[in-house]
C-alpha cells in the first residue's frame, strides 16, 4: 500500500486538479493512505460526518454510564411518561433553595394516560440495594395526615421486604420516617441503612423522600451494571437516586427511553461495521477468485451472483430470516441478522471487484509475479487485491449506511432484535401505530437516531469516495 | 419491434430460465428449511377439512424423499400452484397475483414519481452548480437518501393525523369503495396510493437526481456541448435538446436496478401504510409461519422484478441504439 503518492496522483492524470497534482508533487513520501486521508479532511461534509459518528460510537460504548439508568429498568406505573425537564430552584417555606431536580409523576387520567406531579405532601420510600431478581421497592403515599403517609410506607416496606412483625429494622424504619415528616423541611431525602445482625446478615439500604422532587446528582449512585464486562459499577453521570429521571420519557412498559435509546445504539451501530466486514471479506474473495480463475470458476460464481442480484434484497432477507426459528436468544439473533444482511449485499460487490481484477490480471506486474513462480493466492492477495483497495473501501463506505437500514427494518418488523434487548430499529416499532406517535410523539426519537446515523455515513461515504477517487467529483 | 430488438429480448427471454429455475429450487429450499413441518401444523388444524389435507398431501408428496417433492414441486409450480396458505385458507397463488397487482401499481407510480422529480431537479442542479438552487437540492438528497422510509412514513402518517386526517392513513381503499362510481373509485385509490407512493419514491428520487445531476455535469462538459453553446443556441436549447438526451441514457441502465429497490422497499412501506401489497402478504406469512406463502411470494417478486429488468433493457434498446448491435 505504501506507494509513492506520485503514482497515486498520476492514476487521475487529466482529470485530477492542478491544486491535487501539486500537492501530490510537493510531498513524494506520503503513502497512499495519507494522500486519501489529506483530502478526506478537506471534505467539509465527511468531517461532519465524521465528528457526529465518533460522537455516536462514543455514546454507543459509554452508554452503560452515560445513561441515567439501566436498559431493563421498568417501572410498569409508569407507562409513557413524558421527558421530564430538569429543574434548578424551588422554594422550601419561602427559602429558596438551589438544587437540580425533577417532579416525580403519576398518572392523573387511566384512559389517556396524562401525567401530573405527584402532590407536595408524599411520603415516598425507594430501595437502594438492588438485589439481582428482586423489585425495587417504590412505594408511594400522598394521605393529607402524615401519620396516615408513615404508617403506609412502613407497611409497603414490611410487605416489599417480608419482615416480621417483630423485626427490630421495623421499628428502626418507623420511627426514622417519624422524624423525617417532623423535619420542617417539605422536600427532604435521606438515606438510611436498617442493618439486621441475626443469623443472616442483612442491610437494608433505602431512601425516605419527602416531598414530590427527585434531586439529580452529577455521577450519582444508581443502579449497578457491569461495564464491558468488565467490572460492576454504580456510577451514573447524571442520575437520580429516587428515579423518576426520564430525559426522553418512557417507553410502554416503562422504561426510561434515553438509556435504552444509548444501549440500542451499540446494536445498531455495530451492525453496520460487522456487517460491512463480512460483506468485504465476501466480495473481494469471491470477486477476486471469479476474475482470476476465469473460466469455469468465474461462470460458476458470477451465475450465483445473478441468481442472487435477480432477488428483491428485502424479499430474501425476509425469506431468509424465515427459515430460523423466531425464537433465538439475542446474541445468536444479532449475528443472524448480520450474517443474512451481509449474504443479501455482497453480491454487487463481487461483481465489481471481479471486473477490476480481469483487467488487472493481464498487468504486466502480475504476469511478472507468475512468471517468477508464485502461486496464485498469493498474486491474488499480493499483487492484484491491493489495487482494489481503494475501490472497495469506498464501496465498503457507502454499504454501511444500507446495514443499519436493514437491522432496523428488521427489529422494526419484529423480526430482528426482540425484547427486552434493544435496538433503535425495535424501539421506533412503538411508532407503527400512529395513535400511539399521536399521544406519545417521543417514540419517534429512535427513528431520528437512525436518520442521524445513516445521515453521516452517507456524509463519510461520500468524502471517502471524493478522497479516493477525484475523477468522481463532480 | 425491429428483428435486432426482438434478438435481444429473446436473447434476455432465455438468460431468465435458469435463475427461474433456481429461484424456485430456493422457494422450495425454504419451505424445507422452514422451522416445524407444515403438514402436521395443517393436520392440526381443525378448520382445515381432512380431504383438502389429503389431496394437499398427495399433491406435494410429502411422504416421499426431497427430490420427489422438488418434482412435484416444481410441476405445481409449472401449473400454478404454490400450495396453500394457512393463514388466509385460500390458494397461494390467488391470494399472491392480487397482491402482486397492488405492489406493481404502488411501484409504478413511485417510479414515475421518482423520475418526473429527479431528472428536472438534476438538470436544474446541473444548470445552476454550486449556487442556491444546486445546494438545496444537495441538502434535499441527502435528506431522502438518509431517512429509513418506515420513519418518513410514520412522520407523515403522524402529520396528517394531527392536521385533521385529509387524507387515508392506511390501506388501499375506503369502505364504501364498492359503492363507488368507477371515476370515485379511481379517486379514491389515488387518494389512499399518495403516502405510500411518497414514502417509497424518496430515497429513489435522492439517488437518482444525484445521477442525473453528475450526468449532466458529464455531458456539459463535453466538447459537442460546447460547440452547441459556439453556435450560440439557447441555453434552454442546449440544456433540453443536446444534453438531456445523452445524460438520461445513463438513468435507464439503472431502472432495473431501480426496480429491485423499489420492490424491496415496497416490503416496508406496504406494511406501514398498510397497502396490501407482495411484501405485507410474505410478511404476514413469516409471522404465521406459513412456508409455502413465503415461498410463493418470493418466487413472484423475483419474476416482477424479472420482468421490469426486461422491460429496462428493452426501453434501453429503443432510446439508445448502440445496446442493439453489441
Amino acid at each position: 500500500m505504501s506507494r509513492p503518492s506520485g503514482s497515486a496522483g498520476g492514476q487521475g492524470a487529466g482529470a485530477v486538479p492542478a491544486a491535487e497534482a501539486a500537492e501530490a508533487a510537493r510531498t513524494h513520501t506520503d503513502s497512499l493512505l495519507e494522500v486519501y486521508w489529506r483530502r478526506f479532511k478537506k471534505h467539509r461534509l465527511g468531517r461532519i460526518g465524521g465528528g457526529v459518528l465518533i460522537a455516536l460510537y462514543a455514546l454507543a460504548l459509554f452508554a452503560d454510564p452515560l445513561a441515567p439508568a439501566t436498559m431493563l429498568w421498568t417501572d410498569k406505573t409508569k407507562s409513557y411518561q413524558p421527558p421530564t425537564g430538569i429543574r434548578f430552584s424551588y422554594l422550601d417555606g419561602g427559602r429558596l433553595v438551589v438544587r437540580p431536580f425533577t417532579y416525580e409523576m403519576h398518572i392523573v387520567n387511566q384512559a389517556l394516560r396524562t401525567y401530573g406531579r405527584v402532590p407536595r405532601h408524599t411520603l415516598r420510600v425507594v430501595s437502594q440495594e438492588r438485589a439481582a431478581g428482586r423489585a425495587e421497592l417504590r412505594s408511594l403515599a400522598m394521605q393529607q395526615d402524615a401519620a396516615a403517609r408513615s404508617s403506609a410506607s412502613l407497611a409497603a416496606a414490611q410487605r416489599h421486604y417480608r419482615l416480621a412483625d417483630t423485626d427490630p429494622r421495623l421499628a428502626e424504619l418507623q420511627a426514622l420516617l417519624a422524624e423525617v415528616e417532623a423535619d420542617p423541611r417539605r422536600d427532604l431525602h435521606r438515606l438510611v441503612r436498617l442493618h439486621h445482625a441475626g443469623a443472616e446478615p442483612e442491610t437494608l439500604e433505602l431512601i425516605i423522600a419527602k416531598g414530590n422532587k427527585n434531586f439529580l446528582g452529577l455521577f450519582a449512585r444508581g443502579a449497578p451494571y457491569r461495564f464491558l464486562g468488565l467490572f460492576t459499577a454504580r456510577i451514573h453521570l447524571l442520575a437520580s437516586p429516587t428515579g423518576g429521571f426520564f430525559p426522553l420519557g418512557t417507553d410502554h412498559a416503562g422504561r426510561d427511553l434515553l438509556s435504552r435509546l444509548l444501549h440500542g445504539a451499540r446494536v445498531s451501530l455495530t451492525v453496520g461495521l460487522v456487517g460491512a466486514t463480512i460483506t468485504f471479506v465476501m466480495g473481494l474473495l469471491i470477486g477476486g477468485a471469479a476474475g482470476y480463475f476465469g473460466g469455469a470458476v468465474d461462470n460458476l460464481l458470477m451465475r450465483a451472483t445473478e441468481v442472487l442480484l435477480s432477488f428483491p434484497a428485502f424479499y430474501l432477507l425476509l425469506a431468509l430470516r424465515g427459515t430460523f426459528p423466531p425464537t433465538l436468544n439475542s446474541v445468536q439473533v444479532y449475528f443472524l441478522i448480520v450474517l443474512i444482511v451481509s449474504f443479501v449485499n455482497w453480491g454487487s460487490l463481487a461483481r465489481i471487484v471481479r471486473g477490476m481484477v480481469l483487467s488487472l490480471r493481464s498487468e504486466d506486474y502480475v504476469l511478472s509475479a507468475r512468471a517468477l513462480g508464485l502461486g496464485p493466492f498469493k498474486i491474488i492477495r499480493r499483487h492484484v487485491l491491493p489495487n482494489t483497495f481503494s475501490f472497495v473501501i469506498v464501496q465498503v463506505t457507502l454499504t454501511i449506511p444500507g446495514f443499519i437500514l436493514g437491522e432496523s427494518a428488521l427489529s422494526f418488523l419484529g423480526l430482528g432484535i426482540t425484547e427486552p434487548q434493544s435496538s433503535w430499529g425495535l424501539m421506533l416499532s412503538a411508532s407503527r401505530s400512529y395513535r400511539v406517535v399521536q399521544d406519545f410523539p417521543w417514540v419517534l426519537i429512535p427513528g431520528i437516531c437512525i436518520f442521524v446515523a445513516i445521515m453521516a455515513w452517507n456524509f463519510v461515504g461520500d468524502g471517502v469516495r471524493d478522497a479516493v477517487d477525484p475523477r468522481s467529483r463532480h | 419491434m425491429s428483428l435486432s430488438l426482438l434478438r435481444l429480448v429473446i436473447r434476455r427471454l432465455l438468460n431468465v430460465v435458469p435463475i427461474l429455475a433456481v429461484t424456485l429450487a430456493i422457494a422450495f429450499w425454504l419451505i424445507q428449511l422452514a422451522p416445524g413441518d407444515p403438514y402436521t401444523e395443517y393436520a392440526l388444524n381443525p378448520d382445515i377439512r381432512a380431504e383438502d389435507l389429503e389431496r394437499f398431501r398427495a399433491n406435494f408428496g410429502l411422504d416421499k424423499p426431497w427430490y420427489v417433492q422438488f418434482g412435484r414441486y416444481l410441476w405445481n409450480a409449472a401449473q400454478g400452484d404454490f400450495g396453500f396458505s394457512q393463514t388466509f385458507k385460500a390458494p397461494v397463488v390467488a391470494l399472491v397475483s392480487q397482491r402482486a397487482a397492488n405492489t406493481l401499481l404502488l411501484s409504478v407510480v413511485s417510479l414515475l414519481l421518482a423520475w418526473g422529480f429527479s431528472v428536472p431537479a438534476g438538470i436544474i442542479a446541473a444548470a445552476r452548480q454550486y449556487r442556491w438552487q444546486d445546494q438545496s437540492i444537495a441538502v434535499l438528497a441527502f435528506f431522502g437518501l438518509s431517512i429509513p422510509n418506515f420513519f418518513l412514513a410514520s412522520l407523515i402518517l403522524f402529520a396528517i393525523a394531527s392536521t385533521g386526517s385529509w387524507l387515508p392513513i392506511g390501506g388501499m381503499t375506503s369502505i364504501d369503495h364498492p359503492d363507488m362510481t368507477l371515476l370515485g373509485k379511481t379517486w379514491d385509490l389515488a387518494k389512499h396510493l399518495v403516502v405510500p407512493a411518497l414514502v417509497l419514491s424518496t430515497a429513489i428520487t435522492a439517488s437518482l437526481t444525484r445521477i442525473m445531476r453528475a450526468n449532466m455535469l458529464e455531458v456539459l462538459g463535453q466538447q459537442y456541448t460546447t460547440t452547441a453553446r459556439a453556435k450560440g443556441l439557447a441555453e434552454r436549447v442546449v440544456l433540453l435538446k443536446h444534453a438531456l438526451r445523452n445524460a438520461v441514457n445513463p438513468m435507464i441502465t439503472i431502472l432495473g436496478f431501480n426496480i429491485g429497490e423499489i420492490l424491496s422497499g415496497a416490503a416496508l412501506v406496504e406494511f406501514v401504510t398498510g397497502w396490501p401489497g407482495l411484501g405485507k402478504l410474505i410478511l404476514a406469512g413469516l409471522l404465521n409461519q406459513d412456508p409455502f406463502l413465503v415461498s410463493g411470494s418470493v418466487v413472484y417478486g423475483v419474476v416482477l422484478l424479472m420482468i421490469g429488468n426486461l422491460l429496462a433493457d428493452i426501453l434501453l434498446a429503443i432510446t439508445d441504439p448502440r445496446i442493439r448491435v453489441t
